[in-house]
This record gives structure tokens, sequence and C-alpha cells, in this order.
């Protein structure tokens, strides 16, 4: 729908002519009657062309032009008047009028050719500000453009630049408009060329060109970038690259030289460890093979490592032992002694000692051990190693050597005083002999010595016995109740003196001893012999039981007699070596000791009673236990 | 090279001028191309003058240079210049409008 404004004071023109132009309904009338209501209609931006009396009263249409133009209103505007003189036309079409219509008096065909026309300068108008925009938006993308444009024609002149391309090249659009740039080489890619900015300054650009029509005629639009920052930054980023690669080159070489420095390091360390191994091997061979037994506890006692010859000292294998609390292989009677030792451990002290192992099968194994802290690099105890030496074998020949010191003090004890005693009596006896002059004298002088030198040979042969009783490394089975009745025939017809031997008897007589149990009880009777009173009856009682102790079984013998006794402080002393008894009978002084340390070798046991308890002077009891065979 | 000529300083039928910016891998490029477009098609009958505008940059205004590298064909005339990438054998021919050997 087109507005029209129809500015006329002539009432009824108006009237007529809003009817007919409104009657197509193409067409929206609006009347004024004066300019200032002209203008104020126009104001809103709703009219699309303004219809004017061109002789209007007031101030005439040239007027209306000028106010409109002043107003900044620019809508066509089409004047009318009843007379049109071609001075009119010209100042109207001068004011900007579009068409000066002259009235005719057909209105009807009028009214079709101001409608026609209006249409016509409508269109016209919108075509016009259509083409008007589009020249705007296209002015605005050249000259808002970021990126230089130069239009030259074919010979190379530049025809246009734009606000950029001043910028660009630092020279107005005067100076250069008309000037030879150059006829630019068109190719597909951007070119890089150097702008001359100023003396001696210029800039990096990528030129781009493109054949255009300009002005109607064969032109090429050059569009060119300034590129500085992009070369400058490619430099930079050469220039970094070239740093990057250089410091990639030197890290190189850094992380070459630290991984051959780590690699010599490594290799020294693999030869460090390689000879620490070494060096363990051999010592660990040492610690395997020593003949000592070697253990490392911890600080809580606990066995960290043992090696095999401690093992196999202690019967154990060396699994059993690590994990346990050394105690446990310690002897029961050292257990204290070893506690008192740990705890000097403990204060950073060493030492050797004498110690008491106890095995697995129970029995004691003697040593000596060379103990020593172990401290961690603060010097903090934690824990100790010990080795020890097997002397079990060693005590025992000390004991051995002990013993036979003893024998050989004994022999010499004997050679010293009893046998030179008796050898002396004999000697004695055979001079008065040999200066007596009476035969049986002489006799009985030898008979004296005859039994000097048995006594002799009966030391001797009791010392052999004594020696013969510390050699017992085996026991048999004997019959006792065998031996008892063959020493009761013996000793029941002896001189003639009044014996009497009693012997009482189990059935099952088997004793574990061997042949010197004869002499054992040979010399208890003996004895009840020698220090009887010669004139009194002797009456000896044997009796043999059987008995249990302890879950096993043994035989106990009692041999009494009725002799003088033994008085209660004489008990013990009389197995003492060269100890005699209260009698005066001569006596060899190793009797009793030799017969008990038989019966002890056979695991027996011996003692002496009161045959009548509490009255020692009814005659002594001596009893022998032997373990059952 | 500003200033430099080639071939010898008889005045040939083609006189041209070069300018660059200095000695860079481009000049030489620009430089080199030309030569070889004038050895292949005008043999003996060139001169080309190399002007280097940092070394010489007043002589920028003597044939109005606005970027490089810029080629101008002094003889024959008329004068014609070139601007842009003088790899492109066809297009330097079109511009300094030297007619390929039959």
């Amino acid at each position: 729908m087109i507005t029209v404004l129809i500015v006329d004071n002539n009432t009824e023109f108006l009237r007529a002519t809003a009817r007919h132009l409104s009657s197509g309904k193409k067409f929206k009338v609006l009347c004024a009657r004066s300019e200032d209501e002209a203008v104020k209609s126009l104001g809103t931006g709703a009219i699309d062309l303004v219809l004017a009396n061109y002789d209007f009263p007031t101030t005439g249409g040239i007027a209306l032009m000028n106010r409109l133009k002043a107003d900044g209103i620019d809508v066509p505007v089409v004047f009318y008047a009843r007379q049109v003189r071609k001075k009119m036309i010209t100042e109207a079409i001068k004011a900007g009028a579009e068409f000066v219509l002259q009235l005719s008096d057909e209105p009807g065909a009028q009214f079709l050719e101001l409608q026609t026309l209006i249409e016509e300068l409508i269109h016209r108008r919108q075509v016009e500000d259509i083409q008007k925009r589009a020249a705007d938006d296209l002015r605005a993308i050249v000259t808002q453009n970021a990126d230089a444009i130069v239009v030259v024609d074919n010979k190379g002149t530049i025809q246009f630049v734009n606000p950029a391309a001043e910028s660009l090249f630092n020279l107005s659009e005067e100076d250069m408009i008309g000037k030879m740039f150059g006829f630019p080489i068109i190719l597909s890619e951007p070119v890089e060329v150097y702008v001359l900015r100023e003396f001696r300054k210029f800039v990096a650009a990528e030129m781009r060109v493109v054949e255009v029509q300009w002005q109607g005629k064969p032109s090429f639009l050059v569009s060119i970038r300034d590129i500085t920052w992009h070369v400058q930054l490619e430099e930079e980023l050469s220039t970094a690259r070239e740093r990057l690669e250089a410091e990639a080159v030197d890290r190189s070489k850094d992380l070459l030289k630290a991984y051959q420095s780590i690699r010599d390091e490594v290799n020294e360390r693999k030869n460090a460890e390689h000879a620490l191994r070494e060096s363990e091997r051999k010592y660990r061979q040492i610690v395997e093979l020593a003949q000592e037994g070697i253990w490392v506890v911890n600080k809580s006692g606990i066995i960290q490592f043992v090696n095999p010859r401690c093992a196999e000292m202690l019967g154990y294998t060396p699994e059993e032992m690590i994990g346990r609390l050394m105690y446990n292989f310690i002897d029961s009677s050292f257990i204290s002694a070893q506690r008192a030792i740990m705890e000097r451990r403990k204060q950073g002290l060493k030492e050797s000692y004498d110690c008491i192992l106890s095995k697995k099968d129970g029995s004691k194994l003697l040593a000596i051990a060379n103990a020593a802290p172990i401290l961690d690099n603060e010097g903090n105890y934690i824990g100790a190693m010990a080795m020890y030496t097997d002397i079990t074998t060693r005590k025992k020949y000390e004991e051995d050597l002990k013993e036979a010191k003893s024998q050989v003090e004994l022999y010499l004890d004997l050679m010293g005083h009893d046998i030179r005693n008796l050898m002396q009596i004999g000697i004695g006896y055979m001079e008065l002999a040999t200066d007596s002059q009476d035969m049986a004298e002489m006799k009985g002088l030898m008979a004296k010595s005859l039994e000097s030198m048995r006594d002799t040979s009966q030391i001797i042969d009791n010392v052999r016995k004594l020696q013969d009783t510390s050699k017992i490394t085996e026991m048999k089975p004997v019959n006792l109740c065998d031996i008892l009745a063959r020493l009761q025939t013996q000793y029941a017809m002896v001189g003639d003196r009044d014996v009497s031997v009693n012997l009482r008897t189990v059935p099952d007589c088997m004793v574990k001893a061997n042949d010197l149990v004869t002499d054992v009880f040979s010399n208890l009777l003996n004895n009840s012999l020698k220090h009887s009173d010669p004139d009194k009856p002797l009456i000896i009682n044997i009796k043999v039981d059987r008995i249990r102790e302890k879950g096993k079984m043994y035989l106990r013998c009692e041999v009494e007699d009725n002799g003088p006794g033994i008085s209660n402080w004489m008990k013990d002393k009389i197995y003492m070596r060269f100890q005699r008894g209260d009698t005066k009978a001569h006596g060899k002084g190793l009797g009793l000791h030799i017969a008990r340390t038989l019966v002890e070798e056979y695991g027996g046991k011996m003692w002496v009673e009161d045959r009548i308890p509490g009255d020692y002077h009814q005659g002594a009891k001596f009893v022998i236990v032997l373990q059952a065979a | 090279m500003a200033g430099e000529t080639s071939q010898s300083e008889t005045v040939k039928e083609w006189d041209l001028k070069i300018y660059v910016a200095g000695e860079t891998p481009k000049s030489r490029d620009a430089i080199a191309n030309l030569r070889k477009v004038c050895e292949e098609y005008l043999k003996d009958r060139y001169s080309i003058q190399v002007i280097d505008l940092l070394k010489n940059p007043r002589l920028a205004a003597e044939d109005q240079i606005f970027a490089v590298p810029t080629v101008v064909r002094k003889l024959p005339e008329p004068l014609k210049k070139l601007i842009g990438d003088l790899s492109a054998t066809e297009k330097v021919l079109v511009g300094l409008d030297i007619k390929p050997k039959v």
C-alpha cells in the first residue's frame, strides 16, 4: 500500500483526489492543508510520496522542497499545477522534485496517469534505495577492510585505493590515484612482496590479484595484506626453532653426557656390587665352611643366621634354628649366665667364655664362645654374633687327663707309701729270717715276709682293678646269685674261723655289670672277716631282692655281719682312698673305694647302714643296688 | 648488487631494471628468474640493472616504486612495470610484452 500525502489548501480538490487515488485500494491518502501540517505528517516516516500544489498559496512548492531538505526529509515529491511552465519544471526538478504534473480537465484520465506515475516513481525510488544501500554496503566493505585494496587498470595505473591502502603505502588517495602501480602478476596463490612504506622501510605483504570490471573497463583488484607480524612471527619461530634445536642438541649432548655418566656410575656400581658379592661369597664360604659354629641373633635374641657347622654341632638343620629364640639351644644350667652375657653384648662388649649348649638329643655340648655385638651406623645395638668351638671332646680329654693324673698320683702314692711300706716290712722279716738260726722262727718270719709280699701283690692287683674300672665301656648281664653262691662257699671255709654265710636270693638274678662285680662282694666279705673278732663266730647274711624304682627294675643286695660295725662318722669316709676302718685290721685301703667305684660305674648305688638301726656296734650292713639286666 | 648491469654497457634493445630490497633469498630468486627469462627470450638483446632500494633508497622515486620486486621496462617504450612473482614465466612475458620465439 503506497501512502501519499497531498498538500493543498483546496479542500474540494483534496477530497476528490483522495477519493480517486484510494479507490483502487493501492493507495492510502493523507491530506495536509499547510506546510507545517505536511512536515508533521512526513515526520512519522510513513509517507511514500508527496503530491503538492506547486502554487501553494502561502509559500509555493519550492519553499516546501527547501523545507523538506532542511528537515532531512527525503521523500519523492510530485508537483501539480494548472499551468505548468518550462521554468517551473526546471526549478522544481532542480529543487529535487520528481515530476511536475499539469492538471487537466479530464480528472479520470489524469488520476489514472497520476496513479501510474506514482507507482513508477515509488518503484524507481525503491530500486534507487536498494542500489544505494548496496553501494553503501560495498563501500563499507572496501573502506572498512583491513586489507589494502588497489584497483589498477590494464596498464597498471591506479584507479582506486581504500583507506587501508593509504595507510599501508603511507600515501594519500590523491598521491596514488593515476600513478603507475605496475602490472600485477596474477597467480592462484598469494605472492609475497615488500611494500615501500618509507625511506628504506619495507613492509612484508601478501598480494592477491583478481580481474574485475571497474567503471566498465577490465581492471585488476589488488588486495595487499600486511604480513609483517606473520613474517616476524615466522622469523621468531624460525629463530625459536633454531634455538630450540640448538638447545635440543645441547640438551641431547647433556643428556648423553648424563647418560654416559649414569652408565659409568651404573657400571661402577655393578662392579662394586660384583666385588661385594664376590667378597660376600668368599666370606659366606668362610662362614659356611668354618669348623666353628656361627650364629647371629637380633636384639631380641632371635636367631637370624646359623652356619651349617653350628646346626650340625647341635643336631639341627639351619631351618629348625632360624627364627627361634637362642635360649632354646642353651643348656638350662647355663641360661642365667647366658642372660648376663647378653646384657654385656647390649653394652657393646665382646668376650670369650665357656658355655654349655643343648643339643637336639638333649645332651650337652661344651663350647668356647667368641661373641661380639652388632651395631648399626649410629652405634645402636641391633644384635650379636657368636662363634662356638666344640670343646666337649677336649673337656673329656681334660677330665681323662685329670683322672689319669689322679691315677698316676695314686700309683705314686701307692708306690711311695703302701707298697714301699709292705716291701720294707717284707724285707725286714726276710732280714730277720736270714739272721735267725731257729728253723721254726725262720719259717715264721718268712711266712710273715710272704704275707707282706702277698699284700703288696694285692695292692698292685687292686690298683690294676682300679685302673680297669675306669676303662669300663661295656657291661653285660651277670648272674649275681651265682657269684654270691660261689663266694658263700669260699668264705664259709676260711681257716679255722667259725664263719657262717647265709644267702637268700631271688629266681631272676641277672644284673648289668661285668666280671669285676665279684670283687665288690668279695671285698665286703673280706672286710667282714678282717674286721671281726677272730675269737667269735662270724655270721654274714646276704639277701637279694628285686625292687622297682622310678619304673626301672633293680636288684637290691644286702650284706650284713655281726662284726664291730662302722661308726656314723666313718660311714662316708670308708670309701675314701687309704682310709681304714675303726678296727686295727690290716687293710690295703682301696677295697671299698674300688667297690663303690665299680658299683657306680654299673649305674648302681652302694652305702652302709647299721645292722641294728641306731646301734652300730651290732654290725654293719652294706647295701648294693644294681640295675637288673 | 645495486646498479649492477649484466651484458655489455652498450644500449640494448631491452633495457630492464629490477628493484629489490636487500640481498635476500627472495631477491636472488627474483633476479635469477628475470635473467632466465631474458636469456631464453631476449638473448643478447637485453640489459638488466639491479637496484637494491636498501642501499639506494632514493632511486625508488625515479620510477615511482610502490613495492618490490618490481621490474621496469625502460626500453622499448612505452614504460611498463611488472610487480609480483617472477617465477611465472608466461605472466612475465605477458607483463613485459615479450613475444615468445616462434
